[in-house]
């Protein structure tokens, strides 16, 4: 394993800003000294253990996450590090939240529910990046799947408190809960999502958003 | 064996070095026209632009009514990007083909729905203008679907309360095929059949914005039959569909009112028709009332 310095590691835990992600242009000839320092980095995850490599994807995981959780600070960092989009994130808190209602639902059909959180989640997230695109926006399709599905951690955090600890309390409680996550995850996304179109157009960015969420969290309330 | 070939005229293997091959000592320029033309003389072949010169500029113009600073996020397109979009083949797998249709402002929108619920003039016809968008009816159909989903599972939640309830969604598909369907079905429909029995030039894109902002009341309607009184959902069933009615009547009436007062008429039946059987619909097979057990 070698080592690499600091900054070239918080580069990797952060990803790199350059939305390319093509593959370092590596000449045999010339040998590996010749790449730049950040194109060895590449190369060398190929050789390092598994284990570093999922520690890190879940480190890329969890900042992308923290970012997400506290809106509106530091925006245009913000902006910068999730145009590096993944997907892992957005799987792993769809499979919860699905999971976590259809364990909750009070219904002898839980797998029908499953599916259909499931693919509400990313038709829903296709169909509302597409309208930003239509829209005018200058932002690709993936970034915007990216933020919609980070910002579906506080559904999910209401999902689970839901069915752990709050299935025989007063309906107005559950209201509660769930619409503080609701407007904490829109609060979230319109952030990102009104950044790319024009000003003019904001509302109608960001209606779909709203929709898409207030399906979700009636979802989790009844 | 050799020989007799050589007599017949064959060059055979051995006598000419290059086997048949082009004799090197021929000039090049000989067969200059024998080249395959890679692309240096090929005539241009120019891609028609996929919108009408027209429309780009009222389009342009749209946007620079927005009074946008120098340096923002511009809707205006550079020269290059005109060039490219007009240069490539598969224009309509871009979403930047359909940009277009979706050319409206958060104002405008929000105008144009206050118009659709106002039945009496042709505010909104005037309203959209030369600017038809598919924004409008496309979402609203869509929350349409998402309200009556909603109310139907929120009506039943309130009828058998919390430990009877059990979700019900195998009215969704149904709804969903019909309220696309007829969203945009019907002013297909009717465009083909005004273009065909009479002399009017309504475009589509105009009818089905028409007809996709006269759902608002729908919308409203349909979130009010969430509440389980029954005299109370049909007072909306009725003030909604006199709403969706009117609207499509005086807005759809100014261009009919041209050109084929007959067939105005029966335009007009016809749509009252489809727009009651689409309210039964949704009143009696979706929202109607469970008995309590």
């Amino acid at each position: 394993m070698t080592d690499y310095p600091k900054e070239l590691d918080q580069k990797i835990v952060l990803g790199n800003t350059n939305t390319g992600r093509s593959n370092p242009s590596y000449d045999p000839e010339k040998g590996r000294e010749s790449l730049a320092k950040e194109e060895q980095e590449k190369f060398d995850t190929l050789t390092e253990p598994v284990c570093e490599t999922i520690k890190r994807d879940l480190l890329m995981i969890w900042v992308k996450l923290t970012y997400v959780m506290v809106p509106r600070t530091m925006i245009k960092e913000k902006a910068k590090q999730l145009r590096d989009w993944d997907l892992w994130g957005p799987l792993v808190l769809c499979l919860l939240l699905s999971l976590c209602l259809s364990f909750s639902a009070n219904t002898d059909d839980g797998t029908l529910v499953f599916q259909i959180v499931f693919i509400i989640v990313w038709a829903g997230a296709a169909i509302v990046a597409i309208n930003g695109q239509l829209l005018g926006g200058n932002i690709s399709f993936f970034q915007s799947v990216c933020v919609l599905g980070y910002c579906l951690f506080p559904l999910t955090v209401a999902a689970f408190v839901n069915m752990m600890f709050l299935q025989f309390v007063y309906f107005f409680i559950r209201v509660i809960v769930v619409g503080v996550a609701f407007i904490w995850s829109s609060y979230s996304s319109v952030g990102f999502i009104a950044e790319m179109v024009v000003p003019e157009k904001k509302g109608l960015a960001a209606f779909p958003v709203f929709l898409f969420y207030l399906f979700l969290s009636w979802f989790i309330l009844l | 064996m050799a020989q007799e070939l050589q007599e017949m005229g064959f060059s055979g293997f051995g006598s000419n070095p290059n086997y048949g091959a082009i004799d090197t000592n021929e000039k090049q320029e000989d067969f200059n026209d024998l080249k395959i033309n890679l692309g240096q003389n090929q005539p241009e072949y120019e891609y028609k632009k996929t919108e009408p010169p027209d429309q780009e500029e009222q389009r342009m113009t749209v946007s620079s009514n927005n009074n946008d600073e120098p340096g923002d996020q511009q809707q205006q397109l550079t020269q290059a990007q005109i060039d490219q979009r007009a240069n490539r083949c598969c224009n309509g797998v871009h979403p930047d083909y359909y940009q277009r249709y979706f050319d409206v402002t958060t104002q405008d929108v929000l105008q144009r729905i206050t118009f659709s619920l106002v039945p009496m003039n042709n505010k909104l016809e005037q309203a959209i203008g030369e600017n038809p968008d598919f924004y409008g009816p496309f979402w609203i159909y869509t929350t349409l679907i998402f309200l009556l989903a909603f109310a139907e599972n929120l009506h039943n939640y309130i009828a058998v309360g919390y430990e009877n309830f059990e979700y019900d969604f195998k009215n969704f598909p149904p709804s969903l095929t019909i309220v696309y369907g007829i969203g945009f079905g019907a002013p297909l429909l009717l465009c083909t059949v005004m273009k065909y029995l009479s002399d009017i030039e309504m475009k589509y894109k105009a009818i089905t914005c028409i007809y996709g902002y006269s759902f608002t009341s729908l919308c409203i309607c349909v979130t009010l039959c969430a509440a389980p009184v029954d005299i109370l959902q049909w007072i909306a069933v009725v003030a909604a569909l006199a709403v969706n009615i009117g609207v499509l009547f005086f807005n759809l009436s100014a261009e009919l009112n041209k050109n084929a007062p007959r067939l105005k008429w029966v335009l007009v039946i016809g749509i009252c028709i489809l727009q009651i059987v689409l309210m039964m619909v949704f009143k009696l097979k979706f929202l109607h009332m469970i008995k309590t057990k």
